[in-house]
């Protein structure tokens, strides 16, 4: 069981997610823009973060962007990027995470992937020279 | 006729008489006979068209005979010139080599010659100092042991006018039809102007909300260029004068003429103005108006700098053309312009709502795997696990139409990314395979996948590859009939393979042919099945792999789609690795950090 963040915008996919989580014994903590997403993490280190892309306020890369930035890489914090966004692949690729799926995604497709990023943790590695 | 050579009779020129032929005989050879010919027409014409001067000379090439359409063409009457060495009639730069000409033509055997044609033989000279261009044809005659040489002379100057309106029309034409960008076409435009017409060209247009703006002003002085752009960048006030003020106002034609210091002080706006105007110095300026379709567009203004040129009635009707057309030009493109960035802003509301559609059926798709995954196992409750199993592939179609109309408006921005890679087209035809296999089943059809013996590498994106064939095989399994079979195949064809799908189905009619990979159209408006775009994915995904897709159908035999790939080359040549740049710069556009 992991200590995850949800950030997405959406409250009908928030929820359902937070329904099925929760149900696997998973502790989750939301957010609904990347600022807020920032808070959270700042309260407490999540081991997973969950991450929508097209937020209001600031959005999913913006966030990853920031996080790479104040964590310097010392935590190992992986990412999922769950989005609708076009061209999902390239954004992911920016980010520099592994970890990303398309929505609509199948429930028992976004499971498999969860569990293989819990078990390898692999951090992002932004593109952007900093 | 004996067609070795010709003997005719002629008229000394100038006495224009039928009577005073006779006593000339001369012989010229097949080889000048058309000139002859010419020649032998003149005396009526020399009556009826007084832009030929016919003149003779002697031996020391002083002028012995003169006509009246000589008098006509020089300005100088007979008596004046009769007696005077040649050289009076022509230009003095051309004197030299008129003169040997003569010479030479005086030793050949030849009685006959032209010169002239494509260009100008030479320029003659009019009493009034004016020069022009002729065309002329030289004959030679012995007269009682004296050599007389006869010039006809054709005052080219309209001719060499309209030759040269025409191309610089045409070349205006062939500027509109190759570009619907409206900054290129003005530029074109206007520097066309300025080689054919004017030293000098600007280009007011006015825009969509009624304003005027300066679009660009083109000087042929090369010297002038910063001028130009001066020029360009003026903030000029629109509620005072200023070289385009008037044409805008009265939206007519406008001249002004011998255009001197005070005119300039009249019309500009400031000391810098000024000093703009008489860098520029403009001595006659012709205003154009132009329209499209009654909508006044703006004006074309041409300057003219040297003294002694100004605006002739033909320079005006040249000037109208020009303006004409450049007012249908800039409407045409502007309706280009006005389409494009509709597409555009479709585009953009097709990314959004396709973007923003996925997180309500990502919420519902989540719930039917929590059904699915929650549903008691007992037999009972086998109906929660139907439904949403049926949930989840209702919206993976749904998804699928989504992903289809972005193809759609990444096919047209033409940002439709291919990631080309070496892939085996044996393992192309083996997807195939194995994606439709079951389906064909299903719906009764033989799928044969012809893969004998082995085929060469392709040079493709194996994922959008297979969306081609999901749409073309996938058509097929829809519209062919049960029983019926496809087949599938790659044949290589020099430096490309080509892929086919063969069905047994209906066949498409001749007049549908054409348009089946147009978007969104479908052959029948009662056909729900499909949005109509699947066949103009695949041939957009063809066209960015840089090959060609293409069909044949027979009514009631079956239809054959097939489309090219390029093939992979024999050798892969070693990768060159590039070393991300050591100053931190990564890719090509990324500046380098500021340090």
């Amino acid at each position: 069981m992991a200590e995850l963040l949800l950030v997405d915008d959406d409250n009908d996919v928030v929820e359902a997610l937070l329904e099925i989580l929760e149900g696997k014994g998973h502790q989750v903590r939301t957010a609904a823009d990347g600022a807020q997403g920032l808070m959270r993490i700042q309260e407490r280190f999540p081991e997973l973060v969950l991450l929508d892309v097209d937020m209001p306020v600031l959005s999913g890369p913006g966030m990853a962007y920031r996080m790479f930035i104040q964590n310097a890489g010392r935590e190992k914090l992986p990412i999922i990027l769950l989005s609708g966004a076009p061209d999902l692949r390239l954004i992911a690729a920016e980010v520099g995470t592994p970890y990303y799926l398309a929505k609509p995604y199948r429930l028992v497709t976004f499971l498999a992937l969860l569990e293989r990023a819990l078990r390898e943790r692999t951090p992002p590695a932004p593109q952007t020279p900093s | 006729m004996p067609s070795g050579h010709a003997e005719v009779k002629y008229a000394l020129p100038g006495a224009i008489s039928h009577h005073a032929i006779k006593r000339y005989k001369w012989v010229v050879t097949e080889a000048a006979k058309s000139s002859v010919d010419d020649a032998l027409r003149i005396p009526e014409g020399a009556i009826a068209i007084p832009a030929d001067a016919i003149i003779s000379i002697d031996d020391r090439q002083r002028i012995v005979s003169y006509g009246h359409g000589a008098e006509a063409v020089f300005g100088w009457t007979r008596d004046e010139v009769i007696g005077q060495f040649l050289d009076v009639l022509i230009a003095e730069r051309c004197r030299e080599e008129l003169r040997r000409h003569i010479e030479a033509f005086a030793k050949e055997p030849v009685g006959a010659r032209r010169m002239g044609g494509r260009r100008p033989a030479f320029f003659g000279l009019r009493k009034s100092g004016v020069e022009f261009p002729v065309e002329a044809a030289f004959s030679m005659l012995l007269v009682d042991d004296v050599q007389l040489y006869t010039i006809v002379l054709r005052d080219t100057t309209a001719q060499r006018r309209m030759e040269r309106d025409q191309r610089f029309l045409s070349d205006v034409g062939a500027v509109l039809a190759t570009s619907l960008d409206y900054d290129d076409i003005l530029s074109r435009i206007a520097e066309l102007t300025v080689r054919f017409l004017a030293d000098g060209c600007i280009v007011d247009v006015v825009q969509d909300d009624e304003t005027i703006r300066r679009w660009k002003v083109v000087l042929a002085d090369p010297h002038k260029r910063d001028l130009a752009d001066e020029m360009q960048r003026f903030p000029l006030d629109r509620t005072m004068p200023h070289l385009a003020a008037m044409v805008l106002k009265t939206r007519r034609l406008h001249i002004v003429e011998d255009i001197a210091e005070d005119y300039l002080r009249s019309i500009a706006q400031g000391p810098e103005h000024l000093d703009q105007l008489r860098r520029l110095l403009p001595r006659a300026v012709m205003g154009l108006p132009m329209f499209a379709h009654g909508r006044f567009r703006g004006a074309l203004v041409l300057i003219r700098s040297h003294m002694g040129h100004p605006f002739s009635s033909e320079d005006v009707v040249l000037g109208q053309e020009l303006a004409s057309r450049a007012g249908y030009a800039i409407d045409s493109a502007q309706l280009f312009h006005s389409a494009q960035e509709a597409i555009r802003m479709r585009d953009d509301v097709v990314r959004m709502v396709a973007h923003d559609l996925r997180n309500p059926l990502n919420a519902a798709r989540i719930a039917a795997g929590l059904l699915l995954e929650r549903a008691p196992d007992a037999c009972e409750y086998n109906w929660i696990r139907q439904a949403a199993e049926r949930i989840d592939r209702t919206i993976g179609r749904a998804d699928h139409l989504i992903e289809q109309l972005l193809d759609v408006t990444r096919i047209e921005s033409g940002g439709l990314a291919i990631e080309a890679s070496r892939v085996p087209a044996s393992d192309i035809l083996a997807d195939v395979d194995d994606t439709f296999a079951a389906l064909a089943t299903a719906a009764s059809l033989e799928l044969r996948v012809e893969r004998a013996g082995p085929l060469p590498d392709v040079s493709a994106d194996r994922e959008r590859l297979l969306q081609v064939f999901s749409n073309l095989v996938g058509n097929a399994i829809k519209f062919t009939p049960p029983g019926g079979s496809i087949r599938v195949g790659a044949v290589p064809e020099g430096d490309v393979m080509c892929f086919f799908v063969t069905d047994t189905g209906p066949g498409i009619s001749a007049e549908d042919l054409p348009r089946l990979f147009d978007r969104f159209w479908k052959a029948s408006r009662h056909d729900r099945r499909g949005t109509g775009l699947g066949l103009a994915i695949a041939k957009g995904i063809v066209d960015a792999h840089g090959g060609r897709i293409s069909v044949e159908s027979t009514p009631g035999a079956g239809s054959t789609f097939r489309f090219s790939i390029p093939m992979a080359r024999v050798v892969t040549p070693p990768q060159e690795v590039l070393a991300p740049d050591a100053e931190g710069g990564e890719g090509y556009g990324r500046a380098p950090p500021s340090r």
